[in-house]
């Protein structure tokens, strides 16, 4: 067993379901101790939690609307308290929202934008804080390839990850002095309950433009994030790394 | 000259900048700055967050604006430590 991660701590947000939860089991298998971050009361989050420790994992659920400042911060204290530190912080909590730019509301335009960017400035910025004093650490962020390619009907999903491409940029210029690497891992088409509304013809737009003729699974999108999680991957930094069967 | 008869505040900040800059051998100079005793600007972020880590104040970026020196930087630290102190007494008085 891969046991690479042991004494690490990390923060997944968005972690009760789809790719967060794998990500979150994987580093865990990787012997990581985890905070399975959603929003409070999600039972979900618990279910990961309960996973984790009946593989012989440790984790914790540190509730937390990501766009909230305070609630993030206090997460974050919570995660400290326990472990005394994160050294990996998975930016993953993110939401969609389908429409023609033309027909979306100003409220769904913020709340993507608010989630998918606001919220992964927040946790870094609480989380960066003890990667700073121990001289260590990865901020790993979810985007995707829309950020890259856009999309018809998600132009707020799309701006919101390409927003998190060039943060990701960003601070992985100003941190890597401090051995703090920061990269965004960009999924192509990966199933998940997020993405099982997209329309059929957007499903076999993509397929059709993959090079292995399926859909990603998060099993997949965790290895990655994963891997960049460890020493192997100390030099990789400001990256944008497409998981997408060859879409882009 | 070198601040002597270092109080927690100085002590304080002082380990903080020999392990931020790794010298053990800094001097806090009254009228010196950061930039003196070979900080970066990385290092100043991080010499901000163990403070209020290890003080439990918070630091102000635009407070620090007009701060000029190191004296002036360590008075604005105490002035910080004594809110703190009377803000907590406070919460105690009024349970």
């Amino acid at each position: 067993m891969n046991r690479e991660l042991a004494g690490k701590v990390s923060l997944v947000t968005g972690a009760a379901r789809g790719i967060g939860r794998a990500i979150a089991i994987r580093l865990a298998d990787m012997g990581s101790s985890v905070a399975v971050n959603d929003l409070p009361d999600n039972d979900e989050a618990v279910k990961v939690v309960r996973e984790i420790g009946d593989s012989g994992g440790e984790a914790i659920v540190a509730p937390a609307d990501v766009t909230d400042s305070k609630a993030v911060k206090a997460a974050v204290k919570q995660i400290t308290d326990r472990w005394g530190k994160i050294d990996i912080l998975v930016n993953n909590a993110g939401i969609i929202r389908h429409n023609l730019f033309l027909r979306i509301s100003d409220a769904d335009w913020d709340d993507v934008i608010a989630t998918n960017l606001r919220g992964a400035y927040l946790c870094t910025r609480f989380a960066l804080r003890t990667m700073l004093t121990q001289g260590w650490g990865r901020v790993i962020n979810i985007a995707s390839i829309a950020g890259i390619t856009g999309g018809l009907g998600h132009t707020s999903y799309a701006a919101s990850k390409g927003g998190l491409i060039a943060f990701t940029r960003g601070l992985a210029s100003e941190v890597g002095v401090k051995n703090i690497t920061v990269n965004a891992v960009a999924p192509g088409l990966v199933i998940t309950a997020m993405t099982e509304n997209l329309s059929q013809e957007a499903r076999d737009a993509m397929l059709s433009r993959s090079a292995l003729k399926r859909f990603g699974t998060a099993a997949e999108v965790a290895e990655l994030v994963a891997f960049l999680a460890t020493d192997r991957a100390s030099y990789i930094t400001g990256q944008v790394i497409c998981i997408d069967s060859g879409v882009t | 000259m070198a601040i002597e008869g270092t109080l927690p505040v100085e002590e304080t900040l002082q380990k903080i900048i020999c392990k931020v800059t790794r010298n053990n051998n800094v001097v806090l100079n009254p009228a010196g700055t950061f930039k003196e005793l070979g900080a970066d600007s990385m290092d100043v972020v991080q010499i901000m967050v163990a403070l209020e880590e290890a003080l439990g104040i918070e630091i102000v970026d635009n407070e620090l604006k007009s701060i000029p020196d190191m004296a002036s930087f360590i008075e604005y630290l105490k002035g910080k430590v004594a809110e703190r102190k009377r803000q907590s007494h406070a919460f105690y008085r009024s349970k």
